[in-house]
């Protein structure tokens, strides 16, 4: 069989090599634009992915958070805790908390006046950023990332008078104790304090901006020394998307925990399990829009070019079918001599499907190697096509009278 | 026509051919639509994503700067796209209510103060006018009060200037000196509200309360200041001015806040902490006695918060005892705004108007003058007049005695000043700062994420190009309007008069921050009525920005539109606002190094909005697409080979009979591109329309913005010129063809 479909490959070469290249110029051609398609999704995903996709905590309407009451614990918990619905997404966090304490030797009347913040980074303290117009001089060894270390190192203003070692003094939770003295009652009141002693590591320009910068995790230690709830001095809480593309499970998270910002600020009931109270008490903003911008404009894009594929691919293999359907018409005569001598339909049949499949399996092969033959399918399907179309060009052919069809010939 | 006739005898190959070229030409304009998609989508990307370098630590364009700026975008125009301008009208929109900011339900009011912004947002209490007019009855006139100020006559140094304290003490000593100026005359007029004629949406209904209404002037015997001696007591007189103040209000704010302290006691402790009260009762405030300082300084220093001032505890003036048993103790000057409300009368010339006159900045004062001549406004330039003439252009009602009712005297010739007052009010609450944008990313707090489009979109660059009437608002004032993308708002837009007394610029900030519709007046007519499409709504930060913290804010107040939407020519000033040098997309390190180079770095920051990240795979993304069509291409030419070998390439039977009939060489070459060329043509025709038809289908499935859409449409031309481009090159080909199979071949070749 296969002698004999190199015999009639080599009666005729001219035609059997066309369908070859024809065959092979296609799987090419389909191969690489598949292959194409899976690089232009990649290339789709990396730059999505090239977006930082921030959320943070918001008032209601979407406005900064004032942070004057602190935040609920269960909110912190989501974004602190490793269970937490926010901190599984994420792969920076930005907390801050603020407390006031009194530095004694600026302060003599000892009340807490100098605002410190507890920030994980800069990030968590906008004003510092050189899109302010604010900026930072480290001293030498020293950078942002002591922000996330626990050790008693703060940022100054640049016009701040301390020196380089600060004490600091921080005011906690009151204690009153009613002392019963026969008819009299008194009252003691007491708090509990603790002082500290900071060491400067940088300072930093930002007109009327006088707070003291130190590191999340050691302000959280001061303020569990003086017994207060590290809730409760939170004024900024936020992170990024580890994978932009995980936007979606981070608006389900949303909905779970927090209202989207409206204008007007308006409460929205709280339904679900996980409700604290009746109505959502913060909101969380997204700040999607440049991935929204670019997801839109590439993913329309994309739409579209796979949509081409298609197209293209559809396209191409109604040109196999009728390319194969020519060509058999082009060999009339040949089939008519078969015929004459003697061979059945069906033996016709056989022997030009044969030779045909056999120049564009080879085709098929030889181009599909290009990548692999992935997609295996529709180099099959167009394989299948090719078929079909020579497949019904000889049915057409061989259901005609013989002598008709030498008639026509002549 | 004999030529064609070959095309009927064998109907199904002429059937077959066509299709065949048809899906060829498909494949080849469904191939150049994706890769034309893929450049519009990078073209609008390069719309949406600016590069921009922000001014630092000013507030104006330094001039040097600015020098710089225009320098390099001459000489380097591939690195600077442009010197963005932005200028500002202001715009009534009739029935649009203004937000206000010191709505009282909001419960959050920052009173303006007058010393410095830095720990105070500066938005003008009001929306954005306070102006109130009231009728009252006198309750006292006091006499006039001297308002002085102190200022050095001799050198103005420091301890820094001198080596030791001893001699900075020695010189302070022998040489420094200082004078009183009085400046004015101040007269307190204390009244009771008896009507409210007019006053801003929000505002407690002031009718019944102490009003304390100031008036001022440069002398104490201007006929003005005779006027106001003459006020008697129990006399009713209707009043306006544009600094309405509400400071019972005011105050129980700042008590919720903080920002005026009391102490307040609770189960006997006295704490230094807020208070929250909704409204005084007047008969539960009780002026403080001996007897109760006594006590309540026993108390305070037993419950541990203490605050000494020079050792002494602060006693309180008065006692409010609230409902729970809270009673809060009160300070002199909070008790006195108790129930109170304050305007201040006056024109132009009775404000304070003077300056002081020194040979140097921070210099000794020379010597005082007061301002006499003045400049206004008249639409087309700047004029210059005496300050009796300024008055008469800028003048407000400020007193006037009732005998009648207040309908009857704004109803009388006496009163039509005052009834355009109201008029004038009514517009000015309706008032919005209008800005033409370049682009919206081109403003600073856009470009850094701080104001963000919520809903809708933002200007397409044809809108931009056009000066389309398409306009973008604040999310909250749409929602207290219930405005939605897509509605229209019929815009008036009139010039700000710089040189009017009563513009409500931010204090402190002067023209140049927290910017502000301009107060309507007769010297700023309306130029131009329009009407805008909404198509986008947009958020800051904060509602009301705190300048300080980000100099680059807007109030919600603020519509933005495109440049070039109006005929009216925008003002401008030099406000680092309105000003932005733009980079071309991916430029940016070449930008610093210029700035680098001639010592500008550190008077920047820039701003790519992380173009810089993504163009990198967004430049694979785009060869990929390339690529695509180079694939269709490839198929659409392996499908063209096809047919020409089984079109033209099969006629060489034909064209051997012909050539031994003796038809001429012409003739056969001829016979043969008859014969290919008019399926060539059926078919481009063919495949161009359903070419175009898929991609449009393909397009309109897509569920984005109508301009997004639009901009993924192949041109007409465009396809047009490809369409011939390959009709071009088949009919080459096919000649090529042609050619050879007509060609005279040797006998043995026939064979």
């Amino acid at each position: 069989m296969i002698k004999k479909i190199i015999r009639r490959i080599k009666r005729q070469p001219l035609p059997c090599i066309a369908v070859c290249l024809l065959a092979a110029v296609l799987s090419v051609s389909l191969c690489h634009l598949q292959h194409s398609l899976e690089e232009e999704r990649l290339s789709f995903e990396q730059t999505c992915n090239s977006i930082p996709v921030h959320f943070k905590i918001t008032e209601l309407d979407g406005s900064k958070f004032e942070g004057k009451t602190g935040i609920a614990k269960w909110a912190m918990n989501e974004f602190l805790l490793n269970d937490g619905d926010f901190n599984k997404l994420s792969r920076e966090l930005f907390v801050r908390v603020d407390y006031k304490g009194v530095i004694p030797e600026e302060n003599k009347e000892a009340v807490p006046t100098t605002p410190f913040s507890g920030i994980t980074s800069i990030g968590a303290a906008e004003e510092l950023s050189p899109s302010r117009g604010s900026r930072v001089r480290w001293y030498e060894g020293y950078d942002e990332s002591i922000f996330a270390t626990k050790e008693l190192v703060c940022l100054v203003p640049e016009d701040f008078k301390g020196g380089d070692e600060i004490e600091v003094t921080f005011t906690g939770k009151d204690k009153l104790d009613l002392v019963i003295d026969g008819n009299k009652t008194e009252i003691n009141r007491s708090y509990v304090q603790h002082t500290a002693k900071f060491t400067v590591v940088g300072r930093y320009t930002d007109e009327g901006n006088e707070t003291v910068y130190c590191p999340y995790k050691t302000m959280v230690s001061l303020l569990d020394m003086i017994e207060i709830a590290k809730e409760t001095c939170v004024s900024y809480l936020g992170a990024t998307l580890t994978n932009s593309l995980d936007i979606d499970k981070l608006r389900e998270a949303r909905a779970k925990w927090f209202a989207e910002p409206n204008p007007t600020g308006e409460q929205t009931p709280w339904e679900g399990e996980e409700a604290y109270s009746k109505y959502y008490l913060y909101a969380l903003d997204i700040e999607d829009s440049l991935l929204r911008t670019l997801e839109s404009n590439m993913k329309n894009s994309i739409f579209l070019n796979k949509f081409a594929s298609v197209i293209v691919f559809i396209l191409s293999a109604g040109a196999g079918f009728l390319t194969g359907f020519l060509i058999i018409r082009s060999r009339k005569r040949e089939i008519t001599l078969m015929r004459t001598v003697g061979e059945s339909n069906r033996e016709v049949y056989f022997n030009f499907a044969l030779e045909q499949m056999a120049c564009a399996v080879v085709g098929i092969v030889f181009g599909g190697a290009y990548n692999l033959w992935d997609p295996i399918g529709q180099l099959l399907i167009f394989a299948v096509i090719y078929y079909t179309g020579l497949s019904v060009a000889l049915a057409i052919f061989l259901r005609k009278n013989l002598l008709a069809t030498i008639k026509e010939d002549e | 026509m004999k030529n064609l006739r070959h095309l009927f005898r064998q109907p199904l190959k002429t059937v077959t051919g066509i299709i065949l070229v048809t899906l060829a030409v498909s494949i080849l304009c469904v191939s150049v639509g994706q890769a034309f998609a893929v450049r519009m989508t990078q073209q609008k990307m390069n719309h949406e994503f600016t590069t921009v370098a922000m001014l630092t630590n000013t507030y104006t364009v330094p001039e040097d700067v600015l020098s710089w700026l225009n320098k390099m975008a001459e000489e380097h125009p591939d690195v600077i796209k442009m010197i963005s301008e932005q200028g500002f009208l202001s715009s009534y929109i009739p029935g649009m209510k203004t937000l206000n900011y010191s709505d009282p339900e909001d419960g959050i009011f920052y009173d303006t103060g007058i010393t410095g912004p830095s720990t105070v947002r500066p938005w003008p209490h009001g929306r954005p006018y306070s102006c109130a007019m009231f009728v009252i009855t006198i309750d006292s006139v006091g006499g006039a009060v001297e308002k002085a100020r102190t200022y050095t006559t001799s050198e103005d140094l420091t301890l820094e200037d001198f080596a030791t304290h001893e001699e900075y003490m020695k010189w302070r000593e022998e040489n420094y000196k200082t004078e009183k100026l009085t400046y004015a005359y101040t007269v307190e007029i204390v009244g009771t509200v008896n009507e409210v004629i007019s006053l801003e949406e929000g505002f407690e209904d002031p009718t019944g309360r102490t009003i304390k209404l100031t008036f001022s002037s440069p002398t104490p015997r201007n006929k003005d200041m005779t006027a106001i001696s003459k006020l008697k007591k129990g006399e009713q007189y209707i009043v306006y001015g544009m600094d309405y103040r509400d400071k019972d209000w005011q105050l129980r704010n700042q008590l919720k806040t903080g920002e005026s302290e009391c102490t307040v006691e609770r189960y006997g402790l006295i704490t230094h902490v807020t208070a929250e009260i909704d409204k005084f009762d007047l008969s539960k405030i009780h002026v403080m006695t001996d007897s109760d300082k006594v006590e309540y300084e026993k108390k305070y220093r037993a419950s541990g918060e203490i605050k000494l001032v020079n050792g002494k505890v602060t006693l309180p003036y008065a006692r409010y005892d609230m409902d729970d048993g809270t009673k809060v103790y009160l300070s002199q000057s909070q008790y006195k705004v108790i129930n109170t409300v304050s305007l201040t009368l006056g024109n132009p010339i009775s404000q304070v108007n003077y300056e002081f006159i020194r040979d140097r900045e921070g210099g000794p004062v020379k010597e005082v003058r007061y301002i006499t001549e003045y400049t206004y406004f008249d639409g087309e330039d700047y004029v210059a007049c005496t300050a009796d003439e300024y008055t008469e252009i800028y003048k407000i009602p400020t007193f006037a005695l009732l005998e009648g009712s207040a309908e009857e005297f704004l109803n009388s010739s006496a009163g039509a000043e005052w009834k355009a007052a109201l008029e004038r009010d009514k517009i000015n609450n309706n008032c919005f700062l209008t800005i033409g944008v370049d682009h919206l990313g081109y403003l600073i707090d856009f470009v850094r994420g701080d104001s963000v489009i919520t809903s809708g979109r933002s200007f397409t660059s044809a809108e931009l190009e056009d000066g389309s009437r398409v306009c973008i608002m604040h999310e909250a004032l749409a929602a207290e309007n219930g405005l939605e993308v897509g509605d229209k708002v019929t815009m008036n837009f009139y010039h700000n008069d710089n040189v009017i007394p009563y513009d409500k610029k931010a204090t402190g900030w002067g023209d140049y921050l927290a910017p502000n519709a301009g107060f309507y007046y007769k010297t700023t007519p309306f130029t131009e009525t329009e009407e805008y499409t909404i198509v986008g709504l947009w958020r800051g930060e904060l509602l009301w920005p705190d300048v300080s913290e980000n100099e680059y804010s807007f109030s919600p107040n603020t519509v933005f539109i495109p440049n070039g939407s109006t005929v009216t020519e925008l003002d401008r000033n030099e406000s680092i606002l309105y000003m932005t040098p733009v980079v071309h997309n991916g430029k940016l390190e070449e930008f610093r190094h210029l700035a680098e180079e001639d010592g500008f770095n550190d008077r920047f920051h820039y701003f790519d909005r992380g173009y810089s990240l993504i163009m990198k795979n967004f430049f694979n993304y785009e060869n990929m697409a390339v690529q695509v069509l180079a694939i269709g291409c490839t198929i659409y030419a392996v499908i063209i080979l096809m047919f020409l070998m089984l079109y033209p390439g099969s006629y060489s039977k034909s064209v051997r009979t012909m050539e031994s009939l003796g038809v001429s060489y012409p003739k056969r070459v001829c016979f043969i591109i008859t014969a290919s060329m008019s399926i060539i043509t059926l078919s481009t025709v063919f495949g161009s329309f359903l070419g175009t038809l898929l991609w449009r289908f393909a397009v309109s499935a897509l569920k984005t913005s109508a301009g997004a859409v639009t901009e993924l449409f192949i041109e007409p031309g465009t396809l047009g010129a490809i369409v011939i481009a390959q009709f071009v090159f088949v009919l080459l080909l096919d000649v090529l063809v042609s050619l050879y199979v007509a060609t005279p071949k040797k006998m043995s070749a026939r064979r």
